[in-house]
């Protein structure tokens, strides 16, 4: 098991975000996590990645916990996040975002030039998965369109040579054509042996491409079960698929 | 044409020095997300140190400087630590009033370790006026730019080359995201607060020839405000330039209409731009596209 969420809970002041939430992901699967607009989802990557700290419960990645360490110190074990909102840095080009996607690498007591060198070949890994963002390479962020923009983010993401990518609400704002893109990569970087975590607000598209899933309610969850499964349950298609 | 040459140079030393704060502050406002109020006492601190190197240490003035940054590297994370870090999630209004406190403590304090009497500080570079273009400038003035530009260029090479410069910049950027890519928030604030001061403690000494070193110095502050708001808040390459027009303007204006006003002119320079163009110069590209 990669990841396992045991009973956390999480309160912004006196508002409870998210309620004993138990929750695992393995190596090698796509699991999401749907729920409506509020459900709490953000707050639950926020606090795998370290950004919030939970107020009850725990957070083990590879068997150790990680609840009460610093963001920093949670990517450099393996866990990527790509923000709601994509969140490119503005005043960098996108190969300045790609590399500082990559920076914790440099804090790990390798040399500088062995470091380069592998991050390079992993920028070129990355234009060859997003051949859009080869084209892009020096432009800055700001001047990106949203799915390049997303496919940036993601990029970045992987950059950091992740176990375990979160992805918050990717296809967020995409015309309909780069949401398919959007998950049919999420599909290639689990084939390439990283595991993922995608929140989503597109249940039916989200559902499709996981492989187990978890629908958030008011910070709990309510039902688990394999993505198809969900895909055809009653309670699930009346509230989230529009009947 | 002579005079306003000659003007023109001695405008540009001033307003180096006027850049050099403004910078301190731009970065710290970037990067932390407040307006620092303590950066012209940091620059009089800096004139003081860099005073008691010189004449009471009796070390040359290249190696004053170099010590003089030093100490306010760490008086720059020192700082940092005291008024900011333990407030920094309290709002920035809290934030802004600690730096108004550490200033009045700078300001009085000097006094202590100082004395009251304003300290005289020689000359960066001695020798007679050099022939430029037909003016007569003193060979400080050259030093102040060209250091200054020396020390522009150096800080151009270091935020787009090095990887601890990138990581400046993307926590100036969104210091959530800079956190999610493994950077150490904190540990870059820290160094952003040591650059700042490093910078203050440079124009404290460049300002020291010119004035005397007292507590007077920490009036840049607002020169360096302004400077800040003509060139587009927030914005580096708007910190120097708006330096460079309050210091131009405010001398011009000094001869030509009257030396008694000789503060008044860099705020009318900055009410004129708020009037006309709010933005500042370099505007901020950023902040309008996101």
């Amino acid at each position: 098991m990669l990841l396992k969420l045991e009973n956390l809970s999480s309160h912004y002041g006196t508002v409870q975000a998210l309620s004993e939430v138990n929750l695992t992901v393995n190596e090698g699967e796509i699991v999401t996590l749907i729920g409506a607009n509020g459900a709490g989802k953000t707050t639950l990557l926020r606090v795998i990645s370290g950004l919030v700290r939970p107020s009850k419960g725990q957070v083990a990645f590879a068997d150790q916990r990680i609840d009460q360490l610093p963001p920093d110190e949670i990517v450099r074990m393996g866990i990527a996040h790509v923000p709601e909102g994509r969140m490119i840095f503005p005043a960098f080009t996108v190969r300045e975002n790609l590399l500082i996607g990559g920076v914790n690498r440099l804090d790990q007591g390798r040399p500088k030039e062995e470091v380069e060198a592998e991050m390079q070949k992993d920028l070129e890994a990355i234009f060859k998965l997003f051949p859009r963002l080869e084209e892009r390479s020096g432009q800055y962020g700001w001047s990106l369109s949203g799915g390049e923009q997303q496919m940036l983010a993601i990029g970045r993401g992987l950059m950091a040579k992740p176990k375990l990518l979160l992805l918050d609400e990717p296809s967020l704002g995409l015309a309909p054509f780069l949401v398919k893109e959007v998950f049919s990569i999420v599909q290639t970087i689990r084939d390439q042996g990283t595991a993922v975590l995608l929140v989503e607000q597109n249940a039916r598209m989200a559902l499709r491409a996981a492989d187990r899933a978890y629908v958030l309610e008011t910070g709990s969850i309510v039902v688990e079960g394999p993505a198809k499964e969900l895909l055809h349950a009653d309670e699930v298609r009346k509230a989230y698929l529009g009947g | 044409m002579n005079t306003i040459l000659q003007l023109l140079f001695s405008g540009i030393a001033m307003g180096f020095v006027y850049a050099l704060c403004a910078l301190g502050i731009v970065l710290i406002y970037s990067s932390a997300g407040v307006v620092n109020f303590a950066q012209g006492s940091l620059v009089m601190l800096g004139a003081y140190i860099g005073v008691t190197f010189l004449t009471k240490a009796g070390l040359p003035v290249i190696l004053s400087v170099i010590c003089s940054a030093i100490v306010m590297g760490f008086v720059g994370v020192l700082f940092e630590r005291i008024a900011y870090y333990p407030l920094r999630d309290q709002g920035s209004t809290i934030v802004i009033i600690s730096t108004i406190g550490v200033s009045v403590f700078l300001n009085d304090g000097v006094y202590v370790l100082w004395g009251r009497a304003p300290l005289f500080f020689p000359p960066l570079l001695g020798g007679p006026p050099l022939e430029l273009l037909g003016a007569r400038v003193p060979p400080q003035n050259i030093a102040i730019a060209v250091i200054t530009l020396a020390l522009l260029l150096f800080q151009t090479m270091f935020f787009k080359r090095t990887w601890l410069g990138r990581k400046m910049r993307a926590v100036a950027q969104d210091q959530d995201t800079a956190a999610l890519m493994g950077i150490k928030v904190p540990k870059m604030i820290d160094f952003t607060f040591a650059y700042s001061t490093i910078l203050a403690a440079i124009a404290g000494i460049f300002a020291a020839p010119l004035f005397f070193v007292s507590p007077a110095i920490a009036q840049i502050l607002s020169k360096a405000f302004a400077s800040t708001v003509v060139g587009g808040f927030g914005s580096i390459p708007g910190a120097i330039i708006g330096g460079l027009c309050v210091g131009v303007t405010e001398t011009f204006a000094a001869y030509y209409l009257s030396s008694a006003y000789r503060d008044a002119w860099a705020f009318l320079l900055l009410i004129l731009f708020l009037l006309v163009r709010p933005q500042g110069i370099f505007g901020e590209i950023v902040a309008e596209k996101v």
